[in-house]
Parts: C-alpha cells; structure tokens; sequence
C-alpha cells in the first residue's frame, strides 16, 4: 500500500532536513548548533526517509556507502588536527583566518568532520539493521 | 529543587539497577539506557542549576560571565554522552541481536559458559 | 673490529631467525656452515683478544633502543672478551658437533632455531653495557633454554625438567629486574661504564641489602646454587650438544658473570662475602657428594657442574685479588673440560647405547681418539698437570690458604670437594676408558674410524685448547689482568706458570690426590654410603616438592577461580554494586558536614517537578510492564522528559540532541526488538525482592551522593576560563560548541574515533558469521 502523499512529503522532508542540519552547522560556533546536533538531524531525516522507502533508497540517495563518509569524517578531524602542525603548533590548535569578515579557521572543519562522522554513523548503522533485519518490504 | 532532582536520579538508578539484575537481557538493555540518562542528570546538576541564562556569549560582549548563565562545560560533556550513548545503544542491540540469533536464548544464565555448544 | 663483533653477534641473532629458511637449503650440514658465524665471531674476539691494552674498555653504541637513555650499548673488555670468547668458540663446537649428533632427530629446524638464539641471547647477556639490555638477554637465556630442555616434547619428563628450569630461572629472572631498576634508581644510571667510571658502590646505601637479596637470588637460581641446584640435573634430559653447551659456557655460567660485573658495584661487603661464601661453599660440596654416588655418565657431569659453580661463588665471595683470579681462570678452565667431557659422553652414548657406567669399559681400546681427548678432559678436571686444570686448582688453593679469617674453613672444604672430584674422575676413568678383565667391553656400533671426523673434532679440540693452554698460560695474563681490572677496579698484574715451586699449595695438591685415590680405592663402601645418603635426602626429593608445589598452586588457584568466576552475570553485578555500597556509605557517613541547604539551593518550579513526576511514573511503568513496546516507548518518555529538563535550565544544545538521539535509539531498538521474545518472568519472587532492596539501597545512595557532591569544591572550576576565552581566542559565541570543538577538541576526537568504532561493530555483528562459516567448511 503506497501513500503518495506521505511520500512526497517525507522526500520533501529530507532536504528540509539536511538543509537545515548544514544551517545549524555553520551557524553553531555562534549560535545553538553544531557538529553532533547537525548530525543528529541530517541522520534523522535519512532515517524519516528509510522508513517509508527502504534502506537501499537511502543508500541510492547518498550514493556513497554510509561507512566511507563514516572514514572521511574522521579524516577531516584528524585533518583539523595535523594542519596546525605544519604550522609548528601542537595539534588541534585553532588557526585562523578571516575571509570578508567572517572568521574561518580549523575548528570549524573539524565541526564538519564530527558533523560527516555522526552523519555516517548513524546511517550506516540503521542501514545495516533495516537490512539484515528485512524492515525492507 | 535540587533536592527534587537528587531524588529523582536516584529513583532513576534505582530503576536501573533493577533492571539490570533481570535475567532478561532486553531488561539488562533498558537499565542501561535509565543509568546513562540518570548520569547525565548527575553531571548537569553538578554545574548548578542555579542560574537558567543560556550559555551564549551576547553579540556585543566580548566574554560571558558565569553569574547569570548555566555551565557550559557539563553541557559539552553531556553532549557528547548523549551521541556516544546512541553508539553505544546500537552497538548493543546488534549484539543482542546476534547473541539472540546464535544460542536461540534470551535468559542471562544461559550464557554464564564461555563455550559455543 | 669492535663494531665487527657487536654486528656478528646481531648476525647471530638474524641467523638463528632465518633458521627456517635457512635449513632446508643447507640440509644436513645446516649445523657445520652455521658454525661459521660464531666461529668468525669468536676469531674477531680472539683480535681483540690480543690487542686490547690493559685498563681499557671499548664501548660500542648501537643507536637503538626503548628510550635515549636506554639505548643497547654494548662493551668489550676483559671480562667480556673471556666470557665471550668461550661462548662463541664452544658455541661454534657445539653446533658442528650437533650436526651430527642430530642427524636422525626430528625437529632439527626447532633445535638450531633455538640454540642459535640461545648463543646470541647469551652474547648479548656478555657483552651488554646498560643493565636493562643484560636484564634481557638474560630472560632470553631462560626462555630459550627452556624449549631446548624441553626438546623432547613429547615425553613427559623432559617437559617437567624444562618447566622446573624455567619457573626457577624466572623467579630469579624477576628478582633481576627489581634489582636492576633498584641500582638504576639509586645510582642515576643503568650504564654499567658510568657506574665504573664514577666509581660507584653501593654498599653503604640503605637499600644496599634488598638490591643484593635480589641479585643473590637471582644468580642462585641461575647458577643452580644450593637450594636451587635441582634444576640443573634435570636439565640433563635436554640433548646432550644443549647439556654441553648449558653447562660449558653458558645459562649457569650468567650467573657467575654477572656477580664478576656487579663486583666493583657491590662486591666485597660483609653480606655479599657471607651469603656467597656460605651458599658456595654448600653447593660446591654437596655437588661433589652426590656425583660419587651416580650411575649415569651424564648425571655425573652435571653434579660436578654443580660443584664448580658453587666454587666460582665462593671465589667470588672472598672477593680477594687472588680468588677473582682464580674464578677466572676456573671458569675457562671448566668450560674446556665440561663441555668436552659431556661431547665425549654424548658420542659414547650414540656409539654403544648406554651412558651407564657399570655397563661401559674398556673404550680405551676402542675408541682411542674420544678416550683420550676424554682423559685429557678427567685430567683437567682433577686438576692434574700439564693441565690448566692443575693451573686453575693451584691458584684456588693459593686463594684459600691465603683468605685471612676464613681459611680455616674455606681450605677443608675446598680439599674435600676436590678429592671427591679426583676420586671421581679416576672412576669414570677407571670404569669405562680401561680395560678390564673381568669386565667385558662394551660392543660398538660403529667403529671409531667410521665416526664422521667432525664428531670428534668438539672434544678433542676442547682438550688440546685445555692442554696448550696449560703448557703456555702466559697468553692469558694480559686478557685477565684487564679483566681483573675491571672486577676488582684495580690494576692488578697477572703471571701465570704451571710449576709454581714447591710450597703449602702444592702440599695440598698431592694430599689431595692422594686422598682422592683412597676414595676410589675404598669406592663400594663409599658408594654405598653415598647410597644411603641419596636415599635418605630422597624424603626431600627437592624436584618433586618442588612440582607438586606447583600442582598444589594450580589446583588451589583453579578452584577459588571458578568460586569468584562463576559466570553469572547477575552476580557480578550484585558483588560490584554491594561492594560499592559499601564503600561509598563509609565515605559518605565518615565525611559528615551538611548535606542539604534551603537558602542555597534554587526555588522549586513546579512544571518541571511535574514532568520529573511524569518521567518517574514512565520509568517504573517500563520496568514492571510485560509489554517490550510499552516499555521501550516509556524509555523514550524519560529521554523527553529529560530533554525538557535540560531545556528549562537553559542547555538547548541539549535538549535537541537528546530529543533527537531519543527517538533515534527509540527506532532503531523497535526495529531489533521486533525479533526478540517478549519478556518473560524468569526470577523467582525471592530474588526479585533481593534485587530490590539492592537497587533501592544503590539509589538512596546515589540521591546521597548528589546532594554531598554539591558541597565538595576541590578545585577552581574552569568554565570561567571557557568564558571568559570562548570568543576572543575561540572566535566563537556558542561557548559549549567552542569547548567541543577547540578547547577540547582532542576529547572530542576520541569520541567520534569511538561512534566509528561502535558503528563498525555494528556492521560486523550484524553481517560477520564465524558459525555459517565453520560449518560451510
């Protein structure tokens, strides 16, 4: 039994959802937000989406497998972290720069890679339950 | 007010301890999920919950003081609690899952031999 | 050609690691060309040997290490270059001679595998510089030496002796690292050339006594002193090239070594004198005792080890120049005659079948080559010239006769043991070299010229070396007095000369071959005393008090495991959580103050009390309902109720995440939960109620442990820190995203390592199949 209406909705939703992830991303160092609950969100709308359309729509949908956006997120920490060494500073200090007045620096990059990481981690793990488990039909 | 939250977190251990001496393990599951919860609890009183402001610096000021907003920092640890928690609450389901699916038991005492039959 | 030494020694090492690659492409004569390496060695120490300048060390650097401070540093003096030469050259006699030996064993890869790590571990031992290094070298020799004991795998007693030689050596092994670690802390250095150079000794520190306790029992354990001599006839089930090589240059030999190292350490104090004089003593007698009364070849030979060693110790013990002199050259000596001796006994033994001495005689005739290198060897050991045997005896006797308070009991008991070893000697001499008439001679399975040559080149060797060096021994007066140098710190000019005029020491010298000839004469009746004795000291068998000790540990230990690791999981809890009770209402009640203060504490609001009340009625719902759903979704009730909670104090970050994570866990749990059985009551009443009174007591204490957590401020808080920076350093206003992801971003990074970590259990859980899979196989 297909319901349309929940369908439009829900793939309407997911967009709302990451959109509005990426907006608490880069509005937490200021605002409330950040890398986890950004995550959280991107993750609950994906998992919105599986559960009205299956799992491998989900993974259709990202197009990468859940667990190498899991490796790149720790990647880009880790990055965050290595930058400041080649400048001479012990790891993970925050360097910055400002770019037409608003200010960038490594931090904010290693709020994307927990942002990447919780993002993955949770896709990869419902993907993982709903297919095994057979939630698919 | 403190004294009503000390209360409800220990009404809350209680629970879970409770729980985990079930021989269920889906029971052993659920405490785990009360005892993470009341810990939280137990590290965001620890920053007093005297003061309600929100831990933001205003647009114009340059640095926040801690008389008129909450502790920032049991909240940074709190934060990261609650998504490890997630982790870790799935990564015991799978197990439990498993564990259900290889020795067809879901009675703690079934399990106090190391050895697969 | 210091450098080259140190890096054949590594070459060794590398070797004895290849020995699996290595044997098969050298089939049966991986033995003889791998002699070549120690053989190198041992010509590149022999270099050294004849050009190094009295009172010098040469010390080589590797550059490789645990830590800077701890680098293997390795030197060469004379103490050194004595111990090692011995090492490699009989080490590369010993591997030419196991070629054959072994030919017909299985297992060969094991053997060489093992017994060239062994000579390395044992170089290392020798050549060592930081104390830590020799420390390790020296559990090396341990383990090592217990795979070769225990050669024969598969019978049950070389599995034993192995055990017993490992365990024994272990514990001295670990009373080297504490001592090792106590000198290094007390002098500020574990380089052995630094403790020299500074002269230090620590005879007067205050923990002079523990760090010589330590030493001492570890090289009584290694060098098989009484009461730890037990392990060293045991040992003998190892193949013979093992028992040649144990008992010639190496593993009882450390022992020794190290008490030469750490002489100008700590030699020379009262306890060190005492102890060592008096353990010596012991061993060197009963060691002597108990060889009269053996049967096997093989047995004899390492009761007598037992009494060398335990004269070395006692040498060493008296700690004057002439007895440090002596040990010196005893233990050249020693290892010229054992290890030639037990090559004869193990040829002997491959060519007639037996190393019984009532069995065998008559050899002389038969196989004159290895009889007479084994002559040479009895003589030496009886300490009769031309040998250096008699060199070596003389200069112990000088060294007792000259010891000033103790003469009087050193000299007794050194002319004791020594007759006994002549009169043993003249034994085996008698019972299986001569030919006798109303003994036949034993029947050969080959004869002497069909031997393969290099058989016999180990032993006969052994005794020329033995027997040139005894006519020349001018050649080791350099060698020792560098050596002695470095033992005694001291320089001290060494003249050695077979014939050393007529004087007391001489006296002495025929007296007690004279007396050793009694002993043969009279040797029924001394046998059967002997007999009597072994009998009687057989109550205290010490090997088998010593196993069933350990079987006794084993079982005790086995049954209080199963008691505390019973393997239900409730009762681990119970334990934790009561012992925890415990403690904490201890501290609790001892730290006393208030516990809770109305004017300090926040008014109470009562739409947050009423969604605490809401959560509370969820949470016991969850644990009494029977329903899996009803509970799970009463667990996602108190997750919101928390969430409001954290809202109302003003943490929103919060409060979004644990919504979120809350319906997230809630999700995923409904989607596992759905192939799970529903609850089921499985506990009885009665331990449901037990378990209640321990849950409701561990809540009142948490409730306790709140209240008085708030009125304990050890340190300052850092948030003020965090407030005051978060903008002006951070470059951020939401001051709990800057501590995530700047101020503690490290914590932060183990976090999510840890999230992946869960989400790729989580995958493998789920998909990995170890049963399907063995079963598929």
């Amino acid at each position: 039994m297909r319901n349309i209406v929940l369908e439009r909705i829900v793939s309407l939703f997911l967009y709302v959802m990451v959109g509005f992830a990426l907006f608490l991303l880069f509005r937490g160092h200021n605002r409330p937000g950040g890398g986890f609950i950004a995550g959280i969100i991107a993750a609950a709308g994906f998992l919105l989406y599986g559960i009205v359309f299956g799992s491998e729509k989900v993974l259709e949908k990202i197009r990468v497998n859940p667990r190498y956006i899991m490796g790149s997120g720790l990647l880009i920490a880790l990055l965050a972290a290595l930058i400041p060494m080649m400048l001479g500073k012990p790891p993970l200090t925050g360097v910055w720069t400002s770019l037409a007045g608003i200010a960038l620096g490594t931090p904010l990059l290693f709020d994307i890679g927990v942002f990447v990481l919780v993002v993955g981690m949770i896709v990869s793990i419902f993907t993982n339950i709903m297919d095994v488990l057979k939630w698919n039909s | 007010m403190e004294l009503v939250i000390a209360i409800f977190i220990g009404l809350l251990y209680a629970s879970g301890v409770y729980l985990l001496l079930r021989r269920s393990i889906v029971k052993l599951i659920l405490g785990v999920f009360v005892i993470s919860n009341a810990t939280n609890l137990i590290i965001f009183l620890s920053g007093g919950i005297t003061r309600s402001g929100v831990s933001f610096i205003g647009d114009e000021a340059e640095k926040a003081s801690l008389e008129t907003m909450t502790d920032p920092l049991p909240q940074a640890l709190i934060l990261t609690a609650i998504v490890i928690g997630l982790g870790i609450a799935a990564y015991i389901l799978a197990l439990k899952y498993k564990y259900f699916e290889t020795t067809g038991t879901h009675d703690l005492d079934q399990l106090s031999k190391t050895d697969q039959k | 050609m210091e450098q080259l030494a140190i890096v054949l020694i590594g070459l060794i090492f590398l070797m004895g690691l290849m020995v699996p690659v290595l044997r098969p492409l050298l089939k049966n004569y991986t033995g003889r060309i791998l002699a070549l390496v120690p053989f190198a060695l041992f010509g590149a120490l022999t270099f050294l040997f004849f050009t190094l300048p009295d009172e010098t060390a040469r010390i080589v650097e590797t550059g490789f290490g645990f830590l800077p401070e701890m680098q293997f540093s390795f030197r060469i003096d004379g103490l050194s270059l004595i111990f090692g030469m011995m090492v490699s050259g009989i080490g590369g006699l010993v591997l030419g001679y196991s070629s054959f030996y072994m030919a017909k064993y299985a297992g060969r890869t094991k053997f060489y595998f093992f017994l060239i790590l062994f000579m390395g571990a044992m170089l290392g031992l020798v050549f060592a510089d930081n104390l830590l290094a020799l420390f390790i070298f020296w559990e090396l020799t341990s383990i090592t030496s217990f795979f070769l004991i225990g050669f024969d795998h598969d019978k049950d007693k070389p599995r034993q002796a192995a055990l017993q030689a490992l365990l024994i050596t272990a514990l001295g092994g670990l009373c080297l690292l504490f001592a090792v670690i106590m000198v290094g802390n007390i002098a500020g250095t574990f380089r052995l050339s630094e403790l020299y150079a500074q002269g230090i000794h620590l005879g007067a520190h205050s923990h002079y006594q523990t760090v010589f306790l330590l030493i001492f029992v570890a090289i009584a354990t290694k060098s098989a002193q009484f009461p730890f001599h037990f392990w060293l006839p045991g040992a003998m089930n190892a193949p013979t090239p093992i028992s040649a090589y144990l008992h010639s240059a190496t593993m009882v030999n450390a022992g020794i070594f190290l008490l030469l190292r750490l002489n100008p350490v700590m030699g020379g104090t009262i306890a060190w004198k005492g102890a060592l004089i008096l353990t010596g003593g012991i061993t060197m007698f009963i060691g002597a005792f108990f060889s009269l009364g053996q049967k096997d070849l093989k047995r004899i030979l390492a009761f007598t080890t037992i009494s060398a060693l335990g004269t070395m110790v006692m040498l060493i013990g008296m700690n004057t120049t002439a007895s440090i002199k002596a040990a010196l050259i005893f233990f050249i000596v020693h290892g010229l005659y054992k290890g030639g001796l037990f090559m004869v006994a193990g040829i002997i033994d491959k060519n007639t079948g037996t190393r019984d001495i009532t069995r065998l005689s008559g050899l002389l005739k038969s196989m004159p080559v290895t009889s007479i290198a084994g002559i040479l060897a009895l003589l030496s050991m009886s300490g009769l010239p031309p040998m250096l045997g008699f060199i070596g005896k003389e200069l112990i006797y000088d060294a007792k006769v000259q010891m000033p308070e103790l003469s009087w009991l050193v000299v007794p008991l050194g002319v004791a043991a020594n007759m006994m070893m002549v009169a043993i000697s003249i034994l085996v001499f008698y019972e299986i070299f001569i030919p006798r008439k109303n003994k036949p001679a034993i029947p050969l399975f080959h004869k002497e010229k069909e031997l393969p040559g290099n058989f016999l080149v180990g032993p006969v060797v052994l005794a020329l070396v033995g027997l040139g060096l005894g006519m020349v021994p001018g050649w080791l007066n350099n060698i020792l007095s560098n050596a002695m140098f470095y033992v005694q710190s001291q320089a001290v000019d060494v003249h050695l000369a077979l014939w050393h005029g007529f004087n007391q020491v001489l006296l002495l010298s025929i007296f007690t071959v004279a007396m050793g000839t009694i002993i043969f004469i009279l040797r029924r009746p001394v046998g059967k005393l002997v007999g009597i004795i072994i009998l009687w000291t057989d109550q205290y068998h010490l090997p088998e008090k010593f196993n069933n000790l350990i079987s006794n540990y084993l079982n005790f230990a086995g049954k209080h495991t199963n008691r505390i690791q019973h393997g239900y999981h409730r009762y681990y809890l119970i334990t934790f959580f009561m012992a925890t009770l415990l403690l904490i209402v201890y501290q609790l009640l001892d730290a006393g103050g208030e516990w809770f203060h109305p004017a300090e504490s926040s008014p109470v609001r009562m739409h947050v009390v009423l969604v605490l009340i809401i959560s509370a009625m969820a949470v016991l719902f969850a644990v009494f309902s029977k329903s899996r759903l009803s509970a799970i979704v009463s667990m996602g009730v108190l997750g919101y109720g928390v969430a409001v909670l954290y809202m109302f104090y003003g943490a929103v970050d919060l409060a979004i995440t644990q919504f979120l994570a809350e319906t997230i866990i809630m999700v995923i749990f409904v989607m596992v939960i759905f192939y799970l059985p529903d609850f089921a009551v499985l506990s009885s009443k009665k331990s449901r109620i037990r378990d209640a009174i321990i849950a409701l007591a561990v809540g009142a204490m948490m409730t306790m442990v709140v209240l008085k957590a708030r009125f304990i401020n050890m340190e300052e808080p850092i948030s003020q820190f965090f407030a005051e920076k978060s903008f002006l350093e951070g470059h951020g206003r939401n001051i709990v995203n800057v501590i995530l992801v700047d101020f503690r971003a490290l914590d932060t990074l183990g976090e999510i390592t840890v999230l992946a970590l869960a989400a790729a259990g989580v995958f493998t859980l789920l998909r990995f199949n170890p049963i399907k899979k063995k079963s598929e196989k």
